[in-house]
């Protein structure tokens, strides 16, 4: 069982990634901290999962080579988590779209959920999730704020994607 | 709606188009004081003072801790220690063995800076001389890093970076690069054409040296006032900028446009700032500590064997001739392969004159990379690509060594 964590870069993958496995990774707060792609486990009910923290990408058509290592990684993933900047949902949707068009399992977590609040900014989860057609859980993965129910959540897709 | 196959771009817009204004509402609100600084540091007219003051500030900073933590910390710890070294180098009586773990004796005592020995000067450079700046400047980055200061500085620097056939993005990558090449020159993945990433890579390896270097430059340089270790980066700074320069004249291509987006101001998350300076002290012990002990049991053994005496002869016409320097600077250039800091670190015993110990630091940080770098750098460029890239760290090492001599 692989799990791919993807998304747009500086949305917050490595810090969820860090709140998943327990593995140390460099969190920072500008595009492009992680250039390589790292990976860690976690339990899921019984048994364990792979976690891969991957390089942030705006598209599937890659322009650099952090990009091409993530899009590379896409081949051997069985299910995605799509880290979502809840403060920047248009530009995010777009690499959502594209990875439903390629019919990945795929939970969402909707992240800098307290910044989005901050701003004033207010999504519809469940709306989201009816049109998506996927889950979506909000999150704050610099706090683990979360981060609970997003793993609990997780069983859904992988039912999914077995059947 | 169910989604099936691949859409076309205008199609996924629209659809995004749909879906955000079903699921999303923006109330108003007044700009945040983050967002005012935000703001105020892009725009030139603020932005460059605003720059000036943080680096400034940075650089006052790093220098208070990282003298602290030597003044008030290591050298109590390390007075603490020498009775117990000198217990054990007269157990050890003269010899091989005392060579290696303690070193030469100056004067009856061990000197740290000279000794050379593993238990000695092994420890003392990474932990006394290194580690303390290592810690400041690494307390420093991760606070820039997470409060999002960096990528106002990439757009602000822009246009500069575009003359050295980089854009601002690229910055980022240098500042990682000057507390260690390695994850620097990772970093530079980044960047959009191959063309971008030779640039910077080789701009790296040869005028920005690394914190343990520069800690160790302080230490040579630093005894003949600010004046010396000024010189020093101010021409590793004019080497960056010149070779930027010939460099974006002489490659083909051309270098794309700066394509980033700029996060929020966020107040760093206490927590998780402290774990990630752990992370990189913790990289600093197991990776490059380990190198420093294998760098002075190298110079030892290769001092025995009486080899440094050899290729000292054979490097003399270059190093005594054309750079000014006593030939047993020839040591250094060959254990600066294995590590920059330990390399520095041989010059201290040698009581070079003041531009004697500029040149070297010069040259030391420009001929070739450590060894750790020079590993990412091949597989980050490839062998052609390296071995371009150190036809013209050599190249340009001599060059700047030369003039600097002629000038000094």
């Amino acid at each position: 069982m692989k799990i791919l964590l993807m998304g747009n870069p500086n949305v917050g993958k490595s810090a969820l990634f860090s709140r998943l496995t327990g593995v140390n990774v460099i969190v920072s707060n500008y595009p492009g901290t992680t250039v390589e792609f790292k990976k860690g486990t976690m339990k899921l009910g019984e048994q364990w999962a792979e976690v891969i923290d991957v390089p942030g990408a705006y598209t599937l058509e890659p322009t650099t080579k952090a990009e091409e290592i993530a899009i590379e990684m896409l081949k051997n993933g069985d299910v995605v988590i799509n880290v979502v900047d809840a403060t920047n949902l248009e530009r995010n949707l777009y690499l959502t779209l594209q990875l439903l068009e390629r019919k990945m399992p795929m939970i969402i977590a909707l992240n800098i959920w307290d910044d989005a609040k901050h701003k004033g900014i207010i999504i519809d989860v469940e709306r989201l999730e009816k049109l998506l057609n996927t889950p979506v859980v909000p999150t704050v993965a610099i706090t683990g704020e979360g981060i609970k129910k997003l793993v609990s959540r997780l069983p859904e897709v992988l039912c999914a994607s077995t059947n | 709606m169910p989604v099936n196959d691949e859409r076309t771009d205008e199609q996924r817009w629209a659809e995004i188009g749909r879906i955000v204004s079903q699921v999303q509402t923006v109330t108003h609100r007044h700009h945040t004081f983050l967002e005012r600084i935000g703001d105020a540091s892009i725009k030139p007219l603020t932005g460059f003072p605003i720059a000036i003051v943080v680096l400034l500030f940075t650089f006052q900073i790093i220098r208070l801790v990282g003298e602290g933590l030597i003044g008030y910390v290591f050298e109590p710890i390390f007075n603490v220690y020498t009775p117990l070294a000198m217990k054990l180098s007269e157990l050890l009586g003269p010899g091989f063995v005392h060579d290696v773990l303690i070193g030469t004796l100056v004067e009856g005592e061990i000197d740290y800076v000279q000794s050379m020995g593993l238990l000695t000067t092994g420890l003392f450079v990474p932990f006394a001389m290194v580690l303390p700046y290592v810690f400041a400047f690494y307390l420093v980055l991760g606070f820039l890093e997470d409060c999002g200061y960096l990528p106002r500085l990439a757009v602000l620097i822009d246009s500069l970076m575009h003359k050295i056939g980089l854009h601002g993005l690229a910055i980022v990558s240098f500042l990682l690069g000057l507390g260690c090449n390695v994850p620097g020159a990772l970093s530079t993945r980044v960047l959009e054409t191959r063309r971008q990433v030779f640039i910077a890579a080789t701009l790296m390896a040869i005028a920005v040296p690394c914190v343990a270097q520069i800690a160790m430059i302080v230490g040579l340089v630093g005894k003949y006032g600010a004046k010396g270790l000024g010189i020093v980066l101010f021409t590793l700074f004019m080497v960056w900028m010149v070779l930027g320069y010939l460099l974006n004249k002489i490659l083909k291509g051309k270098s794309p446009e700066i394509f980033m987006e700029i996060p929020p101001y966020r107040i760093p998350y206490w927590g998780a700032l402290l774990k990630k300076l752990w992370m990189r002290i913790r990289f600093f012990l197991r990776e490059a500590v380990p190198y420093v002990l294998l760098g002075v049991f190298i110079v030892n053994v290769l001092y025995v064997l009486g080899i440094i005496e050899l290729i000292g002869k054979i490097a003399a016409p270059i190093v005594v001739g054309l750079l000014g320097l006593p030939a047993e600077a020839v040591a250094a250039l060959v254990v600066g392969f294995l590590r920059k800091d330990v390399a520095i670190g041989m010059l201290l015993p040698l009581g070079l004159t003041m531009s004697q110990a500029i040149v070297a630091s010069v040259v030391l940080a420009m001929y070739f990379p450590c060894v750790a770098t020079f590993a990412v750098l091949t597989k980050e460029l490839g062998i052609v690509g390296m071995a371009k890239s150190a036809a013209i760290m050599i190249a340009s090492a001599l060059l700047v060594g030369v003039l600097l001599n002629l000038i000094l």
